[in-house]
């Protein structure tokens, strides 16, 4: 690689031409659409990049192990304390239902999964979890942690998804006020000079007034996230346009670079045109599909519109 | 400063292929620390730290090759600017090389500090425009000044240390 001896006039031109084309590949990779962005992005995620993903999951499995024993063991005893109390009110809701002539609530389907963050420049909304379509993940399945939803999946591999959260440019979820009187769209906002990243709630009529603290949760319209999930809670006016609407800061329940571990949605096996069902993570009565058009019943896939 | 002409032997701070071998460790434990450990910004840009010693001994093609190739590494986790890390590396790649016709002080410390200071921060900055002009708005104070100041700083420290650890990547003084 002895590069400085003999640079005639041809390797130098020959090596500006190199530097040139470099420099257009580069900007053509830039320009091209998102889907073929992602397929070359992909191509290096699974094959030079996976051993070191594949030490980020044995890492985490590890520490999970070790230090959060008697956290988990916590939550369990919670748990079951909650379904416990919880099981008079299942079983009436079982009866009534059945009396009424409805369907049996469906099941809802997640899996618990391990969160890594890339941590290189440029991938600050990318999250990696360590289970993919072998274990039912598609894309749109939400991700969701104790404290609310943390994002959803874009692609799903054989045994890796790649996902963005809440602070990704492209999302939107459609939410609703907790009492479910007033709904409206999250879209993220970019920090402003020392604050937080935040989302802003669009779509709120100018004459319905929200509450600061208010808890802001998914409305399960759109087909991507379940219906009452937590997204944050409100923290402000941020624009009123008179006469017509208002718009709210909401600060997220949760931080995407704190979110270790969640829960993923995943589906029973894929629907039609390929495309993943996942009403069976949509409780009944809450689908966004109006009864007359769901004939199919309930194995019928939601319509995905990619804003939820 | 200098106009030294670049043709003929030069006398290499380390072996070629012992450069090859330095740039693949880096950018093994680039991608170790910030992947498979998860440290994030944290670990210093080794990845920029290969790419700038790395280009201290090649000529401007093979360069952007070079930083054509790490900036695909370090897209491969990006959902926003697909091809912005590899526009700004492969950028960075050729204008490094330019540095060798106008600074021939190369073993230096204060060169070397400016070098990876200027490169690690000429590396953010590209990347900065290329992510604003794709539709991600942010501020320019915070990720520019209070992120990619003190991350090149770290690169230099790194970038420092590796050079008196192995010695330069091109020709020395003596």
């Amino acid at each position: 690689m002895r590069e400085y001896g003999g640079a005639s006039g041809n390797g130098l031109r020959r090596q500006f031409l190199l530097a040139v084309a470099c420099l257009l590949v580069g900007l053509f990779f830039y320009l091209i659409p998102t889907g073929p962005q992602q397929s070359i992005a992909s191509g290096i995620r699974l094959t030079l990049l996976r051993p070191f993903v594949d030490i980020r999951s044995a890492l985490t499995a590890a520490r999970s192990i070790g230090r959060e024993a008697d956290m988990l063991r916590a939550e369990v005893d919670s748990l079951r304390a909650w379904v416990a109390n919880n099981a008079p009110a299942i079983e009436e809701n079982r009866r009534l239902r059945v009396l009424i002539g409805l369907a049996p609530l469906v099941e809802r389907s997640y899996r618990a999964v391990s969160v890594h963050r890339p941590g290189n420049l440029g991938s600050q909304s990318t999250i990696v979890l360590d289970l993919g379509s072998e274990q039912g993940v598609h894309a749109l399945s939400p991700v969701i942690t104790a404290e609310g939803l943390a994002g959803r999946v874009l692609e799903a591999h054989p045994s890796l998804s790649i996902g963005m959260d809440w602070s990704h440019p492209d999302f939107r979820a459609s939410v609703m006020s907790e009492d479910g009187e007033l709904y409206g769209i999250v879209a993220p906002e970019p920090a402003t000079f020392g604050g937080a990243e935040r989302l802003i709630l669009t779509g709120i009529p100018y004459f319905d007034v929200l509450a600061d603290g208010t808890l802001v949760v998914t409305s399960g319209r759109g087909g991507v996230y379940p219906r009452g999930v937590p997204v944050g809670r409100v923290g402000g006016l941020a624009e009123v346009e008179e006469g017509w609407h208002r718009s709210y800061w909401v600060y997220p329940t949760v931080h995407p670079a704190s979110v270790t571990h969640a829960l993923v949605g995943v589906s029973h096996g894929p629907g039609p045109e390929g495309e993943a069902d996942l009403s069976s993570l949509f409780p009944a009565g809450t689908s966004p599909i109006p009864d007359s058009a769901s004939e199919g019943g309930p194995g019928s896939a939601p319509a995905t519109d990619g804003s939820g | 400063m200098a106009e030294r002409p670049l043709s003929g032997t030069p006398r290499l701070g380390i072996g070629s292929g012992a450069a090859v071998a330095l740039t693949l460790i880096l950018v093994f434990f680039h991608f170790v620390l910030r992947l498979g450990l998860g440290v994030g910004a944290g670990a210093p840009d080794l990845l920029t730290v290969a790419l700038l010693l790395h280009v201290r001994r090649v000529r401007s093609g093979t360069a952007a090759c070079v930083g054509f190739t790490l900036g695909m590494l370090e897209d491969a986790f990006t959902l926003v600017a697909f091809g912005a890390n590899t526009v700004a590396m492969t950028l960075v790649g050729i204008l490094g090389v330019q540095t060798r016709a106008f600074f021939v002080s190369t073993t230096s410390l204060s060169f070397h500090i400016v070098y990876f200071v200027a490169g690690k921060w000429l590396r953010d900055f590209i990347h900065w425009i290329l992510q604003h002009a794709a539709g991600v708005r942010s501020g320019f104070i915070e990720p520019m000044v209070f992120a990619a100041v003190p991350a090149a700083l770290y690169a230099a420290l790194v970038g420092v240390l590796i050079v008196r650890l192995v010695g330069p990547f091109s020709e020395s003084e003596s």
